[in-house]
């Protein structure tokens, strides 16, 4: 099986030339695009009387949507092979005046005029409805698409009537399970084949097909091959019904309860842009959100769980030994502990790779007051990788730890044995183990989550998740992104690790204003030539490309995946008046 | 008819009004800050007649255009942090409008005033109508409006601690506000001395509980 | 000696020693309805100034309304004017009905205008028993609650709730009539009219009411415009405005009343005005029952209208439907309109902004009460501590709508 990522053999579609061979169409695309890229030409069509310079590898669809028209979809995706299956965008052109056509299939030309209103059009956009809706189960109330469902959303727009069509339901199997993330409820799907096609064309590890016919076909997996793919779950995202359900989020929230964020996710140093969803103090779920240079409208299933650390095992309270004495009190005991030994030497300060800049210039900060003779660089283990979204590197922000203690002009050492250290302060502790700790005589941790090292530690603070907080992060290629605050209440005493710093460094008489990630991220870009200059707000939302950090293999700053790799040029924003629940908002759905 | 009343007013007032709408019958005049006054002099005490003032009104437009619908559309009673942050602030990012009516002549006009997020001042109209005085400090309370010349401009609806102005749109739905210190006055039935309600003790000092628990939480 | 006893400050003849004494009335007190505060200053029996404080009972409607559907804004508003709760709700929903830009259908208008009359009545004699009750004639208070619990029954049966009503739909209402309940509805009314002229026979020519409210709270028809008085209050200062009149909605051009008048603008005169008022409404639900056409009671667009509960547990049509206007609220296209409607104490108008989202963006309420009790100060300057209470009575505060 070839990897994912990389060009096919062959198209895998068998859709007809006339499509494909005029380049830059997804399929097409993809055995075209590296070698010799089409030539994009500016072409004039008119959609609804509106003229628009549309790209002429644009098919209708694409065209309408520059001018904020939006022809409704349910097979079509922007960035797999057409299958012209639900035959919901057919529209009128004047190429063929009297008849439709499907907008996801017609390429536009010059002069073309596309028109969206006519009676015949809106009749069939309801007929369409009609037809799709037949033996569609009565399944809203207990369906997790509801709330963010295509045919919830076009229903409304283009149909909202009774059904003209009294007849029995087909029953299907409703409960098929696909993989380990995956879910099938058969009864639900309308064959639009969008997961068939993901996996043939992006995952490329063709598991699914289209099997039985007419009415009663339904999507399956090959016998002893469930669905393992490391990117499964997008097959979910794309569902525009509730076909396919992420076992991992099924029935746990209502998708209208849930606020939606953008972040970056820690599962590795790839940095794949995803929103965040959250209500209270939980998080729901991972969805990728679109990054050309990163991932696309992509995620792997590894990064849609790194959630769960957020949710689960939390250092709760701020603790002194096994109290919980509130962050006044451990704060107080900690500076206590400190003061002693502070400038004394023999202090160690390790930072997680999976710290952002701003905890991590907040630790080195805390450091450089403390005189601390030896900074450590722990993190996750490496793990499995592959060419697409998963890197080895299972830490964030390995780069931009390093690049904070170069601006700080301090080494970093691997987390071995301790020699000659008294105290050792940790911010975060993942990978470090309690052999290492075993000879401090001062353990203070800021950590997230409960192991065998916060159990030792006569202080414990709790930390933000960086879900839960304000921050940046660099991923392995050098490219500065910036992760929000996604979730909005308070876990128990959590405070963001600058926060920590900032009190601990009150404490220690030497006051630092670290109030928001702004300004930590400022004491960092005062001392880090990369940064010089750059503020946290100015910091744009698919990220910035730190040149100096850039591997010598992207020589020519190509990003990985590389750009329309597997895509065609999706529409890079979204017209005003456009549902933002769209392809086009950069959501995967 | 009130189309009429539009008319006259560009034609009086060609440099003050900015622009002019009509949506589902009411018509909507756009003037500027700083001929506001005499525009609605005018409305009032000359021809229009526009003699009662329904009410003041003020809009908030930061997440206009923004606001998210869909599946988020009721949890997001929250503006995110990253809404606020990185969607920007459209400006002129309040107007203010007032509705006029006429009893005798049976017409109405809203005048309408963009106002600056960094600039949040506009005239008083309290010489006017008498009506305006709460209508000001309403706005004043809810949006943080200063209106120049009132005579009293304190909040209405809100005590005088509140922090913030509720709605604004930037104002979390579920904000809590900090306690507000208890006043310190003598108790009149026990006599001055130490316990809860007992002079010089605010009863918030004393609550045992509360010690452990960092301030800066409570907001 | 005369001389002599005169200079003594002792003396009996000369004057007090004064000064002026703050006293504060509620926010809880008998005589202050809803939850508000007035800190009146005495110079003796005279009041000097008087500075409501409101905010006591202020619940932040605009904000949460702006955080709810366009459907479930409409609880809210019936917490406004708590005592006519279903002329908020009419108020309301024909503001969302002008931007949408539809028409409810015509027996959905009847049955509006049929139960918001009924609820004017309520409130009306809600104030006049209120005035009533504090002034010593307790009497009165109880036939008005008589009367009242009478109409709030037939409300009770219409809406399941006696003032917590959330009737009106967008697009019409919540529930025909039920079976019987016109019948009923003109079976309770003689005894409402009956209580209502007991009241008029017990204080229009009372020697102790007339003396007290005759010439007390007066204010002229143009500085009660400035004040920006609507309903009732304007109305006894001879000043004719009334929006059912002026600019008919509803089918209120198809009705057959009157609008009286008062000619002193005094609290006699808004009590009086009050009463009559009540059998105006009357005439108006006469004339409703026997007009009032068969057919739907709200329209058959699902973009607007719940489906009915047929096809939201039967067919997958209604369930989507249903799901759409609840979970996300109808899509109400952008657009910003001021709708006023004949509230109990006024003019009720609600300013509503829409982006074209399931939510409302901005609303704000012109509450009548509010300008209203915003010129007590100036109704009561001057006027000894005892005209408070009348004052404060005829102009009908209601706390939930003044302090949202």
């Amino acid at each position: 099986m070839s990897q994912p990522g990389s060009p096919p053999a062959a198209s895998p579609t068998g859709h007809s030339g006339a499509v494909n061979t005029a380049g830059g169409q997804p399929g097409a695309a993809q055995g075209q695009a590296h070698n010799t890229p089409a030539v994009p030409k500016m072409v004039k069509v008119l959609v609804d009387g509106v003229e628009v310079e549309a790209d002429s590898r644009d098919n209708l669809i694409e065209a309408a949507r520059r001018v904020g028209v939006a022809i409704p979809y349910f097979c079509y995706h922007p960035r797999l092979s057409i299958a012209g299956q639900c035959r919901m965008c057919l529209v009128e052109t004047s190429d063929a005046p009297g008849r439709l056509v499907p907008g996801c299939q017609v390429r536009v030309k010059e002069g073309l005029k596309i028109v969206t209103t006519t009676p015949a059009v809106k009749d069939n956009q309801r007929g369409s409805m009609e037809f799709h809706l037949i033996n569609h189960p009565v399944d809203c109330a207990i369906c997790d698409q509801s709330g963010e469902c295509k045919l919830q959303d076009y229903y409304m727009e283009y149909d909202h009537q009774p059904s003209r069509i009294r007849t029995y339901k087909l029953n299907k199997p409703k409960r098929e399970e696909f993989g380990p993330m995956v879910v099938y409820d058969a009864e639900r799907c309308i064959m639009c084949t969008r997961c068939v096609r993901f996996m043939d064309e992006i995952a490329q590890e063709p598991q699914l097909a289209v099997v039985q016919r007419g009415s009663h076909s339904l999507i399956s997996t090959f016998p002893g091959q469930p669905l393992d793919s490391a990117y499964s779950g997008n097959t979910v995202d794309i569902c525009p019904v509730g076909a396919l359900l992420n076992r991992d989020f099924r029935f746990q929230s209502r998708v209208w309860f849930v606020n939606k964020s953008p972040a970056i996710c820690t599962g590795c140093s790839n940095g794949c842009n995803v929103y965040a969803e959250s209500r209270g103090d939980q998080l729901y779920r991972l969805l990728p959100r679109r990054n050309e240079e990163v991932n696309q409208v992509w995620m792997c299933d590894e990064g849609r769980l790194t959630y769960h650390a957020t949710n689960e095992k939390r250092v709760e309270w701020a603790r002194s030994g096994e109290d919980a004495v509130g962050p006044r009190i451990a704060i107080e005991r900690a500076v206590e502990l400190l003061k002693p030994v502070a400038g004394q030497g023999g202090i160690a300060i390790s930072i997680s790779a999976q710290c952002t800049n701003e905890e991590a210039t907040a630790a080195l900060l805390l450091g450089a007051r403390l005189k601390a003779s030896k900074y450590v660089l722990s993190g996750k283990p490496a793990g499995g990788s592959d060419e697409f979204l998963i890197r080895a590197d299972k830490n964030p922000n390995t780069n931009g730890v390093k690049l904070a203690a170069a601006a700080f002009g301090v080494k970093l050492e691997e987390p071995s044995a301790l020699q000659g250290v008294k105290a050792v302060i940790a911010f975060r502790t993942d990978g470090l183990t309690a052999q290492f700790v075993q000879t401090a005589e001062i353990l203070i941790v800021i950590a997230q989550n409960e192991d065998e090292v916060t159990a030792r530690a006569q202080i414990a603070l709790p930390i933000k998740s960086v879900y839960e907080q304000e921050g940046t992060l660099i991923n392995y290629y050098g490219r500065l992104q910036r992760s929000w605050e996604s979730v909005q209440a308070q876990r128990a005493d959590t405070a963001a690790g600058w926060t920590w710093a900032e009190r601990l460094l009150t404490g220690l008489g030497s006051p630092v204003s670290l109030s928001h990630a702004g300004e930590a991220f400022d004491q960092l870009a005062q001392r880090a030539p990369e940064l010089s200059g750059l503020k946290l707000a100015e910091i744009p939302d698919d990220g910035l490309v730190l040149e100096s950090l850039l591997p010598a293999s992207f020589a020519a700053r190509a990003p990985h995946p590389q750009a329309g790799a597997h895509s065609i040029r999706g529409p890079q924003t979204t017209p005003p008046g456009m549902k933002v629940s769209d392809e086009a908002s950069g959501a995967s759905r | 008819m009130s189309q009429a009343l539009v008319d006259l007013l560009r034609e009086k007032f060609p440099d003050a009004v900015l622009s002019s709408a009509s949506h589902r019958g009411d018509e909507v005049v756009a003037v500027t800050r700083e001929k506001l006054v005499e525009v609605i002099a005018f409305l009032r005490n000359d021809k229009p007649d526009l003699k009662l003032l329904r009410d003041i009104v003020a809009v908030d437009m930061l997440t206009y255009k923004t606001e998210m619908t869909g599946g988020g559309s009721i949890s997001s009673n929250e503006v995110s942090a990253y809404s606020i942050a990185h969607k920007g602030t459209p400006e002129p990012r309040y107007y203010v409008a007032y509705n006029l009516y006429s009893i005798n002549k049976k017409h109405s006009l809203r005048i309408r005033v963009d106002l600056k997020s960094t600039d949040l001042k506009i005239p008083s109209i309290t010489s006017l109508y008498k009506t305006s005085d709460w209508w000001e400090r309403y706005l004043f309370d809810m949006f943080g409006i200063v209106f120049e010349g009132h005579p009293n401009l304190q909040r209405l609806l809100m005590y005088p601690e509140f922090v913030g102005h509720p709605l604004r749109k930037d104002y979390p739905v579920r904000k809590r506000q900090p306690l507000v210190q208890e006043q310190d006055f003598p108790d009149l039935v026990r006599g001055p001395g130490p316990g809860p309600g007992g002079a010089g003790v605010p009863m918030s000092q004393t609550h045992v509980g509360r010690q452990n628990v960092d301030p800066n939480t409570y907001d | 000696m005369t001389e002599q006893l005169d200079s003594d400050p002792l003396s009996l003849e000369s004057d007090l020693p004064t000064s002026l004494m703050t006293i504060n009335l509620g926010p809880s007190h008998p005589a202050m309805h809803g939850t508000v505060r007035l800190a009146v200053t005495l110079d003796g029996e005279t009041i000097v100034e008087a500075i409501p404080e409101i905010g006591f009972l202020h619940r932040g409607f605009s904000k949460s309304s702006e955080n709810a559907t366009w459907h479930q804004v409409l609880p809210y508003t019936d917490r406004l004017n708590y005592v006519s709760p279903i002329l908020n709700n009419v108020g309301y929903i024909m503001g969302v009905e002008k931007l949408i830009g539809i028409k409810d259908t015509e027996r959905s208008q009847y049955l509006r205008v049929l139960a918001g009359e009924i609820s004017r009545i309520c409130d009306h004699l809600t104030c006049v028993g209120a005035i009533g009750l504090e002034l010593g004639a307790f009497t009165v208070f109880l036939y008005a609650i008589e009367a009242r619990e009478l109409l709030w029954d037939r409300i009770a049966e219409l809406c399941g709730a006696r003032v917590t009503t959330s009737w009106t739909r967008i697009g019409g209402v919540a529930t025909d009539l039920p079976p019987g309940w016109e019948q009923k509805l003109r079976d309770c009314f003689p005894r409402v009219l009956e209580l209502t002229n007991e009241i008029d026979v017990l204080l229009t020519r009372n020697r102790i009411f007339v003396d007290r409210t005759r010439d007390v709270g007066v204010i002229s028809g143009e500085e009660a415009v400035d004040w920006g008085f609507t309903g009732p209050c304007l109305r006894a200062c001879g000043v004719n405005y009334d929006v059912r009149k002026a600019h008919p909605y509803l089918v209120y051009d198809r009705m057959d009343f009157e609008v009286p008048l008062g000619s002193r603008g005094d609290t006699y005169d808004r009590y009086v005005l009050r009463l009559e008022e009540i059998r105006q409404s009357h005439r108006i639900v006469m004339q409703c029952l026997e007009q009032m056409p068969p057919g739907p009671i709200i329209i058959d667009d699902w973009r607007y209208a719940l489906p009915p509960k047929k096809e939201v547990f039967g067919s997958i049509e209604g369930v989507m439907a249903h799901f759409k206007l609840i979970m996300e609220g109808m899509q109400v296209p952008a657009g910003e309109v001021y709708v006023y409607t004949e509230g109990a104490n006024g003019e009720l108008g609600f300013h509503i902004v829409s982006n074209g989202k399931g939510k409302p963006y901005a609303i704000q309420v012109r509450a009548p009460g509010f300008p209203i009790l915003a010129s007590l100060p100036r109704l009561i300057k001057g006027r000894p501590v005892a005209d408070l209470i009348p004052i404060f009575d005829s102009i009908n505060m209601i706390g939930g709508e003044v302090e949202q």
